[in-house]
């Protein structure tokens, strides 16, 4: 029963994947369409990767958008239709670093309230849900990024491809294009102070 | 599956964190223990599970998407895209461009000048070069200051040069014996 279960998820995942390279290589032909089905796709998937790294809806819509547009320009540039998620997220983590990259030099000009941030988040929490869910996001954000700020940069960003956007060891290689040993290095010491933080892992296990 | 003697140790902690980062990257040993023993099983999948928890709640703390991706009706070819998407590449390339034709005219041309006059220099006859000795051991002066002093092959007379170096034979204050003058010593 188990095996039959394995075998279908298998099975969906390789149509999937076949589904995928067809729709890559239709909008490498310069298929619009073919493209906005990989963009419906992914587009949930970049837009949380990004949202998580910037902490505000409107840049990280802005840039998701910017990443997809980039995608669709730069498509010629993609050598195997295999790894179009990793590429795609390539171009984010490329592009949020630009963004935080601008946004330290504007903070030499001008002061940005810090703030900013935290009132987000409670519109958003209180805006898509009741008060109780409200709240176990808000603390979920408050958590992560407690527990994120004490990781290293690398560190911080293969824990969050990893497990919070949910990429195999391959596809962060890709993605930040280091190698497979590295990636495991970083992930494995991201682990070690993971399983330090309680109160994250308390909060996670509801208690 | 039983455990066999070499295998009964439990996984430590950092066995248990990498079985989570890569289950291949531990021993053949360490997977068969991991895969027979419920107690190291369970500890990994407890961590799994909160490791999974992280993603869910990520998922469902995110807001939702309120606008869809627009995209351009026709794909620009590589060399558009490449220049669109790096808006500095237009300023860029005309200012190289700009820069190499300056290095051209200001380093090169100089150095085309300096291979010329070498040439020109070989090329000189070596006759030419030994009148032009000739002619400097005459007059040394360049062409222009010897017009200046043209005035100076006027053949002066007596007195005027009487004036200008005077003969101490005439000289009325001569205190030297022997000579004319009146001797006022």
């Amino acid at each position: 029963m188990q095996k039959t279960k394995k075998e279908k998820k298998i099975r969906s995942s390789s149509t999937k994947t076949q589904q995928e390279r067809t729709w890559v290589k239709m909008a490498k032909d310069g298929s619009r369409e073919a493209f906005e089905q990989l963009a419906s796709h992914y587009y949930g998937d970049i837009f949380r990767m990004i949202y998580y790294r910037t902490q505000r809806r409107m840049d990280a819509e802005d840039l998701t958008q910017d990443v997809f547009l980039k995608a669709y320009k730069g498509l010629d540039g993609l050598t195997d239709e295999d790894h179009f998620k990793s590429w795609l997220f390539r171009i984010a983590v490329n592009r949020v670093r630009d963004f935080h990259r601008r946004k330290k030099f504007l903070h030499l000009f001008k002061s940005i309230p810090d703030d900013e941030v935290d009132a987000h988040i409670d519109t958003h929490a209180q805006t898509e849900s009741g008060p109780l869910e409200a709240l176990i996001r808000k603390r979920f954000l408050q958590e992560s990024e407690t527990f994120l700020s004490r990781l290293s940069r690398m560190e911080k960003d293969v824990f969050v491809l990893r497990f919070m956007d949910q990429l195999q060891i391959n596809e962060i290689a890709t993605a930040l294009k280091k190698g497979e040993s590295t990636i495991k290095t970083h992930l494995y010491r991201a682990l070690s102070k993971f399983r330090k933080d309680r109160a994250f892992q308390d909060f996670l296990k509801g208690e | 599956m039983n455990l066999t003697a070499t295998s009964k140790k439990h996984l430590a902690e950092a066995q248990i964190l990498q079985a989570i980062v890569d289950l291949s990257d531990l021993s053949d040993d360490q997977q068969a223990h991991l895969k027979a023993c419920p107690v190291c099983m369970d500890e990994k999948d407890r961590l799994d599970r909160v490791l999974l928890q992280v993603g869910s709640m990520a998922r469902a703390s995110a807001p939702t998407v309120s606008r869809r991706p627009v995209f351009p009706d026709k794909r620009p070819g590589f060399l558009q895209g490449w220049f669109e998407v790096r808006p500095l590449v237009r300023i860029a390339v005309p200012a190289l461009l700009l820069l190499i034709v300056a290095t051209a005219v200001l380093v090169i041309k100089p150095d085309q000048d300096k291979h010329m006059a070498l040439v020109a220099e070989q090329m000189i006859d070596p006759e030419q070069l030994l009148s032009d000795i000739d002619r400097l051991i005459e007059n040394p002066l360049p062409q222009e200051l010897q017009a200046m002093i043209s005035i100076a092959d006027i053949d002066p007379d007596e007195d005027f040069m009487e004036f200008i170096v005077p003969t101490t034979e005439n000289d009325p204050l001569s205190n030297i014996p022997g000579k004319k003058g009146e001797n006022i010593c």
